[in-house]
């Protein structure tokens, strides 16, 4: 399970937390606004947080400090 | 330029009543179809061959099949599209156009215009504005244009089958999408509807 606390301390050092959940059984996302950091900051922090049970990025895009990013797991 | 050589007969629709076996029956999530809640706008676009869709008919409408929304969810001012595809043509290009401008098409056609409020999961029944009269013999394309202009977590993913280029997806923020999507190879579980 996404330790949801600790991900959204990690995300706030970076930008504003618009989402950061479960979107469905199936998917987790998070919505960044004015993200100061680049990608690959954020993949490391996902990497941690919420790879090892989302463990597919299927989308990640950072427009204009909007940064928004699907993970996925498959069904059971 | 682009010259479009497909050229094709005038169709004869028959004036039966029914519907088709469901179009594959995949079990791939595609979040981004037919319309990505993440991003406030987005286009999908998927190709049937004739040999799937059947005979010269009136097409009324279609069912796909979706899972995953919290419902209910509303998608507001989405667009269907339907259009004669050349039959040699099967796949997108690999920076397929959204305006279909790389495609020989003909006979495009707003067949929906709508607030598509999703009650419930499972197949879904969309029923068309204006009737696509299909000629039996070219492919058939299908364009899902999502102008929402807001996104809503708690979206879900059509249920679709593997077909090498038969796909094509977009998604932005600031505006609708306008150029090239991004080839998948996938296309929605659908039913046809006469």
């Amino acid at each position: 399970m996404v330790d949801r606390q600790a991900l959204v301390e990690e995300l706030e050092q970076h930008g504003n937390v618009v989402f950061c959940d479960e979107n469905s059984e199936l998917s987790y996302i998070v919505v960044m606004s004015d993200w100061t950091a680049d990608e690959a900051t954020f993949e490391a922090i996902a990497n941690i947080y919420i790879i090892p049970d989302f463990p597919e990025m299927s989308v990640l895009t950072l427009v204009d400090g909007v940064l928004k990013a699907q993970f996925n797991k498959q069904r059971v | 330029m682009i010259i479009n050589p497909y050229v094709y007969k005038n169709p004869v629709c028959v004036p039966t009543t029914g519907g088709s076996s469901l179009i594959a029956n995949g079990t791939t999530n595609v979040f981004e179809a037919p319309a990505y809640g993440l991003y406030n706008y987005s286009w999908s676009s998927f190709i049937y061959t004739a040999g799937l869709i059947g005979a010269a008919r009136q097409i009324t409408g279609i069912q796909i099949e979706i899972a995953g929304y919290t419902t209910p969810y509303t998608f507001n001012n989405q667009t269907i599209k339907l259009a004669h595809l050349a039959p040699a043509t099967t796949q997108f290009d690999t920076a397929p156009a959204i305006n279909w401008s790389d495609m020989p098409v003909s006979d495009v056609t707003i067949v929906k215009e709508f607030n598509w409020i999703i009650t419930a999961n499972g197949i879904i029944d969309i029923n068309f504005d204006t009737n696509f009269c299909y000629n039996g013999t070219s492919n058939l394309i299908i364009g899902w244009e999502n102008r929402d202009g807001t996104w809503t977590s708690g979206y879900g993913w059509a249920e679709t089958i593997s077909s090498a280029g038969s796909g094509a997806i977009q998604y932005l923020d600031a505006n609708y999408p306008t150029g090239n999507g991004i080839r998948i190879s996938n296309r929605m579980n659908l039913r046809i509807k006469y």
